[in-house]
């Protein structure tokens, strides 16, 4: 499992890590994948429940979280887990994208035997399938989350026209101190699409509670690189996430049905300098 | 000279001067698409036989990584031939970009350091001592998520701790 905030080896801030990045990469035990237009994230859950998974679980699942999803669903049909031991780390996580700004909605589909016993108190909403917990997704309310879309194909000039929906989203909501953070992010993420991904592209940007919601997906399933240390110039590759990292509250990568997203956060709050 | 880029980017670029020293002056967005025509106007100005090109900034609202790659390449070549490029009064936002993508010698001096996106530092802030202190306080937002983590585990470990104590009271 591939996950940002690795620990620099050298550059000019050595052993200070880029720890705002979550990349999730999908393997065996762990599968990902993220839908853009409902912002729903399914994690697939594989194989039997032991420390090793438990750990890729939660780390996985925090990942997920900073992306802020309406909603995350587990899927629990393929894990093996007769006794039940993972309840806790659903149960944590629940209450953790509960308590999230803006909350995010954990719903655990097809637990069976003793997990599902031991879900039924505590707080978890479990759903017999995950068709029944797409269902549930589809009912559910949009929250009023308001979204800004465009389908956009691979061409360099297209970065205009993403980053000016970014700034005007921004003019809309009353938030002009992010209007250049906000361009400068999808510029890059769109440029970084058309030029490592080279396919059609579809650019989000929404309000998600306290947050600003950046999102760019691609045809491509090739994650992006984890950022290790920062190069001491500007031609050196992956200069533009290394920008985007720096500028975001957060950032990653989630695999969707079809390519990827990058997506990143701004919070609205100017952040506190201590 | 107007650029206009097929996505909408546009870049306006005037220059003037004398033999010593020229003044380009650009009004609008440096990005991938207006910055390789913007590249071949300062070479070629360096090539006129001047010793300093200043770049005026102060009406460009945008810049990419991609744009800033396009102003150090044309730095150096101006090193190699003996020509100082310098940036002249660039929006905070874009001083900032050229601090982190370490192109901040691009700028004359009296040019002041910004911290955060639309914060301005005091002139003798050190450069080294504000990256220091943007990634302490991103490790301790991650550490402060964990700790969340954390949290939650151990209050719903108290709560399970506790119903069994009552079960056991109650037998």
């Amino acid at each position: 499992m591939a996950l940002g905030g690795t620990e620099g080896k050298s550059g000019r801030m050595a052993g200070m890590p880029v720890v705002n990045g979550y990349v999730v990469s999908s393997n065996p035990r762990v599968t990902c994948v993220h839908e853009p237009t409902q912002a729903v994230t399914q994690v697939m859950v594989h194989g039997g429940w032991g420390h090793r998974l438990r750990d890729e679980v939660s780390w996985v699942l925090r990942a997920c979280v900073a992306e802020t999803p309406r909603v995350l669903l587990v899927d629990a049909a393929r894990l093996d887990d007769p006794a039940g031991e993972s309840a806790a780390t659903w149960r944590i996580a629940a209450r953790y994208a509960a308590e999230s700004d803006p909350p995010i909605s954990v719903i655990v589909c097809a637990a069976a035997g003793g997990l599902r016993r031991r879900l039924a108190t505590g707080g978890v909403e479990q759903v017999p399938s995950m068709a029944a917990g797409l269902a549930a997704v589809a009912r559910a309310d949009d929250r009023a989350a308001v979204t800004h879309h465009v389908s956009l194909p691979a061409q360099h000039g297209v970065a205009a026209l993403a980053r000016t929906m970014a700034a005007d989203t921004c003019v809309a909501f009353a938030l002009p101190h992010l209007d250049y953070p906000a361009r400068l992010i999808v510029s890059e993420l769109v440029g970084n699409a058309v030029e490592h991904a080279g396919t059609n592209l579809d650019v989000w940007v929404s309000m998600r509670g306290a947050m600003v919601h950046l999102a760019v997906q691609d045809r491509s399933p090739a994650l992006p690189p984890l950022l290790d240390a920062r190069p001491g110039n500007v031609r050196a590759g992956g200069m533009g996430l290394r920008i985007v990292a720096a500028t975001a509250t957060a950032w990653g990568a989630l695999p969707c049905a079809v390519g990827k997203v990058v997506w990143a956060t701004l919070a609205t709050r100017l952040r506190r300098v201590s | 000279m107007t650029y206009f880029g097929d996505g909408g980017a546009r870049l306006h670029v005037a220059v003037r001067g004398d033999a010593d020293q020229l003044t380009i002056t650009l009004t609008g967005e440096l990005d991938r698409v207006s910055g390789p025509p913007l590249a071949d106007v300062l070479v070629g100005a360096m090539d006129t036989g001047v010793r300093s090109v200043w770049v005026s900034m102060a009406q460009v609202g945008f810049v990419d990584v991609a744009g800033v790659r396009v102003l150090v390449d044309a730095y150096e070549a101006g090193a190699g031939r003996g020509v100082v490029l310098q940036l002249r009064d660039p929006q905070p936002h874009i001083v900032w970009l050229l601090q982190e993508t370490e192109a901040a010698h691009l700028l004359s001096a009296q040019a002041a350091p910004v911290r955060d996106l639309g914060r301005r530092i005091a002139p003798h802030g050190d450069a080294w001592a504000d990256e220091r202190d943007r990634l302490l306080r991103e490790r301790q937002q991650r550490t402060a998520e964990h700790q969340r983590w954390e949290d939650v585990r151990e209050d719903l470990a108290d709560a399970r701790e506790r119903d069994l104590d009552r079960r056991e009271d109650r037998r």
